[in-house]
């Protein structure tokens, strides 16, 4: 192999990381400096060099309100439920997609699967509300042509999150397929022709042959997805819950909205944006260490 | 083209194909609906007449949407930012994900630079510091603060860098032995071959620019300066129903009008619609497999 | 490659040429055809009342919201128009915007200006705020400039309402200027369609057995006739309160009062918590069990009791005087010959139902601490005050306040200086009423005439879509019973100041668990819930914030 090595060799990947580097350090480092304020008490106009040092007296304040136990749970839960979905049906549905010959066919519904990505949940919210009437919504109507009982899907609290999770799983997973398809084009099709001559099944190719080969891709993804952890949607359940389902589905965000804790005090919503990235941190950090002990596998 | 060399049996096809209509419907129909209400007259749409074909049709929403100057104004500052932001984006991407996807020992730093932008994914100072950065570099009011601070989408880079390290290493290296530097490595080995992932990429990017709504809305200060869905925002959000007073009652009107939000979100979508079939091909190529046999 | 390479230079083409696309028609339309009345004062023959003027002029920085509705005449923007420039050549004061934004930003803009350093001279803030940057050392004290320069008629209306100045007061000193508007606008009325009333042979409701009667039978007499169990009661959204389909109007009418504050044995207690609310939540309870209150009320918000109501499926709600021009007309979509009716919040017993409102100063303008001229302030608000409010003269309502002929350019959006006398409206329906009674306009001002026109239009001609105006400032409309409330069937909030430091950390979450509550409840679950409720507030902060809230009950009565 080349024997150069050294800084030369590397300089051309130096220069190519410089605008780059100069970007983040400004527009990303650069108001981390402002994390301190998770410490403050931030008061209007002293900024960050003139606000009193308050220590943990933020996280104390979130962290005692009432139902923020209960809070953090939902979250949890129903981001979780949504990591869980949103690697699942993307890998499906592009497996699917990808036994279609049609051309025309896997173009079309390729493109249609992609459009709920583009409505906001603002317009969204309207429409589900009308879909999932228990009295005349449509859903409830065809559930009812198989003989089930309406469903309150956007009242009832213990279904509501899996109502979030079904919702917003519909609304993204187009984002997910292009991904996945975009991996299986990468895996070599002399495997498939081989394990064929094998008499492999359907199935085993799959098993063997497919996921093993977007695997990786997987990992990643679900990885990467796992820093949203403690981000359960804001938008979405901002414009779809109510007072008859907070108990199931009052998340951080929309728990820190409502008190108002964006308005003024600057440090308490500085805290719980730390509390979340920390927590999101470890997660991926953990998650970095089982990819490379099981599946011997550097994410990045 | 991926030629897909095992053909399903007939019935497990046709349940596949329908599997995928069904889908196909579930996520047209909104789209559909959205269509419909906004080519209906304004008493069907808010009596919730309208499901997938227009009721009492008329242009006339499309008619008071797009002779509306605010509307137009913001269209053509997210083309703008589409057109300018995307392959800024695109080639900060690339120029990011090359070195990391290096070997350690390729590239000593490269652990140390995977998480410096790792990081940025996860922390951040908040609202009032990205905002005094960005005042301090004198984006404020500028049509770059739309562009610039977030040049560089991390969660992108790590996708291309898999992507670039998933090539199988022997063609970096019969490129080596032919004396190429890394700057022809990645553009005339890597990039050709990974194709399909920079179309997503771009696509992705793309969409991102199109659908941002809230850097506009904070860091402009006059709303001649909005992007389309910045501008839209404010059509669009309901107000706290107890801080409503008569004042309000002409935005109340506005935004209780469906058919007017419905031509202005169909309208807004039309751009991505024209993009992603252009792009789609892209998905579906296989090219750099031939080169490996070769 | 070559792909590559193409498709980079076609769009760097596509990206060019839009480029020059843009910069040749970027200019804002409305700068294109300058139609300005040529030079020329145009604020001559208007007979003005003019403050001092600044020699040479001052320069103030200010910020301003706008919405989708603010509309300019041609020529004219937000930094120049009628009111900028009548800041400058009458007063001597350059006013220069330094943001714009969407009203749905103000706040996080505000806040996000201010602690990065930038803070305007002048600009608007809510209470809260008003508080805040008061502690922070951000205001100036006004105290001074107001007593040595306000106008007459700006001490007048900044006292109507006893409350105002001293909502801006804090230690004694005025920080803020009020925005004053009519406090009683928030008082709930009830809503009714009248012409279901005529259809079932229903008398006007005059008490809460009444209301309790009519829904019941809305929901089961099928009053629009469609063979259609489809009608329900009474419409309420899933936010509970607010200015359309809220719940407070029938709590009044058991006299309970959710959400303020009032005297009860000496002491200030709060409304959520009283006893009173009992009695309601039961009935309520049943209304819902017997399916007079929508099912799905849970999830519904504004929106869609709007589309309830255009659909014509409810037949009740609780809201203020001016639902009829949003949403209650939409029921004309439908039905023309569908119209609602205002009453008198009916009550439970023989004492008569109080309607409760709070009071409508929720905004105040200050002045940026170190800021030269300070009284600058004071000179704008007394040229609003005593040119606007109360003027009669047309053209000059006109030049300023917008025109009845162009109703959606509104001229009175382009400051921020804007007062609104509290007992305006009343005072307005009052002369209306005395004009329809002896069927001479000749006293109106020409809005009051053209509303004039259109109830008679109702009356004499048939003119259905003119109820509106019929329901709101007719002779039995919504403001005639706003006049009601005002003189002895309205209770005010009695806590009008900044909110308290514990009523600031746990209000929210307090109010969160009163609507969880209250959801509950009416869907079904036991009355426990809210002897829980009781309990829990108390014991979550509420015993605090009673204590503060009667502490500042002391030194400000």
């Amino acid at each position: 192999m080349s024997a150069r090595r050294g800084f030369w060799r590397e300089l051309p990947l130096y220069v190519m990381l410089a605008p780059a580097v100069v970007l983040v350090l400004v527009y990303a480092y650069g108001p981390m400096v402002g994390l301190v304020m998770a410490f403050q008490r931030v008061l209007p106009g002293k900024g960050i060099f003139g606000s009193p040092w308050v220590g943990g007296e933020n996280f104390a304040f979130v962290l005692q309100m009432p139902t923020f136990l209960q809070v953090l749970r939902n979250t949890i839960f129903i981001a979780g439920l949504k990591a869980v979905a949103g690697v699942v049906v993307p890998v499906t549905v592009a497996l699917m997609l990808n036994n279609v010959t049609g051309r025309l066919f896997k173009r079309t519904v390729q493109t249609i699967i992609y459009l709920p990505h583009f409505l906001s949940w603002i317009i969204l919210a309207g429409i589900f509300v009308d879909i999932l009437s228990p009295s005349d919504g449509v859903v409830n109507r065809m559930l009812g042509l198989a003989g089930i009982q309406p469903i309150f899907f956007l009242g009832n609290d213990k279904i509501f999150p899996w109502t979030m999770v079904a919702t917003d799983v519909w609304k993204s997973f187009g984002f997910g397929t292009i991904v996945y398809l975009a991996a299986l084009t990468d895996i070599d099709p002399t495997l498939y022709e081989a394990a064929v001559m094998d008499g492999a099944t359907r199935w085993q190719q799959t098993w063997h042959i497919t996921l093993p080969g977007i695997s990786s891709t997987i990992i990643m993804l679900s990885t990467l997805s796992l820093g949203n952890i403690l981000n359960a949607g804001f938008d979405q359940i901002f414009n779809l819950y109510s007072p008859l389902v907070y108990r199931t589905g009052d998340i951080i965000d929309t728990l820190v909205y409502r008190t108002g804790i964006l308005h003024n005090q600057y440090g308490v919503a500085t805290a719980v944006g730390l509390f979340k990235s920390v927590v999101s941190l470890l997660l991926i950090g953990i998650a970095y260490k089982l990819a490379a002990k099981w599946a011997d596998y550097r994410i990045f | 083209m991926n030629e897909k060399i095992v053909k399903l049996p007939f019935v497990e096809n046709l349940l596949n194909l329908a599997v995928l209509a069904l889908l196909a419907l579930l996520c047209a129909f909104p789209i559909v609906h959205t269509l419909a209400l906004s080519f209906s007259s304004a008493t069907a749409a808010g009596s919730g007449r309208v499901t997938i074909w227009p009721v009492e049709f008329t242009t006339q929403s499309y008619q008071f949407v797009l002779a509306n100057p605010a509307f137009l104004r913001s269209f053509g500052v997210s083309l703008l930012r589409v057109l300018v932001g995307t392959p800024i984006n695109m080639l900060m991407t690339i120029l990011v994900a090359y070195p990391l996807s290096r070997s350690n020992s390729e590239f000593r730093a490269r652990n140390f630079f995977a998480w410096f932008f790792l990081i940025t994914v996860l922390f951040s100072g908040g609202l009032i510091p990205w905002y005094m950065v960005i005042r301090q570099t004198g984006l404020i009011d500028s049509f770059w603060a739309l562009i610039i601070p977030g040049a560089l989408p991390v969660l992108n880079v790590i996708l291309l860098a898999n992507s670039f390290r998933s090539i199988p290493k022997e063609l970096e290296e019969a490129a080596a032995m032919d004396g190429a530097g890394h700057w022809t490595i990645l553009f005339r080995v890597l990039l050709p071959l990974s194709l399909p992932i920079l179309a997503t990429l771009t696509l992705f990017v793309a969409v991102g620019h199109w659908n941002a709504w809230f850097d506009g809305l904070i860091l402009m200060n006059s709303p001649d300066k909005y992007p389309l869905q910045s501008y839209l925002q404010t059509v669009v959000v309901n107000p706290d129903p107890r801080m409503i007073t008569e004042r309000d009652l002409a935005l109340l009107q506005i935004i209780s009008n469906r058919t007017t939000r419905a031509a202005q979100i169909f309208i807004a979508m039309i751009p991505i619609l024209v993009i992603y079939p252009l792009l789609q091909r892209y998905f579906i190529t296989g090219i750099k497999l031939g080169s490996v046999k070769g | 490659m070559r792909h590559a390479a193409g498709k980079t230079r076609y769009s760097l083409l596509a990206w060019l040429l839009l480029v020059l696309l843009l910069a040749a028609c970027g200019q804002p339309a409305s700068k294109a055809t300058p139609a300005r009345p040529p030079t020329g004062d145009p604020f001559a023959g208007l007979n003005l009342v003019v403050p001092k003027r600044y020699e040479p002029p001052i320069a103030m920085n200010s910020v301003i919201t706008v919405d989708a509705t603010v509309k300019f005449l041609s020529g004219n923007d937000i930094h120049d128009n009628v009111w900028t420039r009548a800041y400058e050549q009458l007063l001597g004061i350059k006013v220069n915007y330094k943001w714009v934004v969407d009203a749905s930003m103000y706040g996080q803009k505000l806040g996000l200006s201010i602690n990065s350093g930038d803070v305007p001279d002048m600009f608007r803030v809510d209470q809260a705020q008003l508080r805040l940057f008061q502690e922070a050392g951000l205001l100036a004290d006004l105290t001074a400039v107001y007593e040595a320069e306000a106008s007459a008629k700006t001490r007048d209306v900044l006292t109507q309402d006893p409350i105002s100045l001293k909502a801006g007061t804090l230690g004694g000193k005025l920080w803020g200027i009020p925005l004053t508007d009519a406090s009683v606008a928030s008082a709930s009325v009830l809503w009714v369609r009248q012409d279901w009333l005529d259809k079932l042979g229903i008398a006007a409701p005059t008490s809460m057995a009444d209301v309790l009667e009519i829904s019941r039978r809305f929901t089961e007499e099928d009053p629009d006739g469609n063979k259609v169990n489809d009608t329900i009661g009474l419409c309420v959204t899933k936010t509970l309160w607010g200015a359309i389909a809220s719940l407070q109007g029938f709590f009044n009418g058991y006299h309970a009062y959710p959400g303020i504050w009032y005297e009860r044995d000496g002491k200030l207690v709060y409304g959520s918590v009283q006893p009173e609310m009992r009695p309601a939540l039961l009935a309520l309870q049943k209304m819902y069990a017997q399916g007079q209150i929508d099912r799905e009320f849970g999830v519904k918000d504004i929106n869609q009791i709007s589309q309830t109501i255009a659909q014509g499926k409810c037949g009740m709600e609780f809201g203020v005087w001016w639902n009829p021009y949003h949403p209650l007309n939409l029921s004309q979509q439908n039905n023309p010959r569908a119209f609602w009716s205002a009453f008198p919040l009916p009550s439970v017993d023989a004492t008569p139902a109080k309607s409760q409102y709070r009071s409508a100063v929720g905004a105040f303008l200050v002045v940026r601490n170190g800021y030269k001229h300070p009284e600058a302030l004071i000179r704008m608000v007394n040229f609003w005050t005593d040119n606007i409010i109360g003027s009669q003269d047309d053209k000059l309502r006109g030049t300023f306040l917008g025109n009845i002929e162009a109703p959606d350019v509104v001229l009175y959006k382009y400051t921020p200086v804007v007062l609104w006398e509290p007992n305006a409206a009343i005072k307005a329906g009052n002369q209306l009423r005395d004009a329809l009674a002896k069927h001479d306009p000749s006293g109106l001002d020409l809005e009051a005439q053209w509303r004039y026109r259109i109830i008679q239009a109702y009356f004499e001609q048939g003119i259905l879509e003119a109820w509106v105006e019929v329901a709101t400032n007719g002779p039995n409309g919504a403001v005639t019973v706003l006049q009601q409330i005002l003189k002895d069937r309205g209770l005010l909030n009695r806590f009008y100041g900044t909110p308290t430091a514990t009523m600031a950390e746990k209000m929210p979450t307090l109010q969160t668990m009163e609507d969880v509550m209250i959801t509950k409840v009416i869907t079904g679950d036991s009355i426990a819930v809210f002897d829980q409720f009781v309990s829990d507030w108390y014991r979550l902060g509420g015993t605090e914030i009673v204590k503060e809230v009667n502490l500042w009950a002391e030194s400000n009565p």
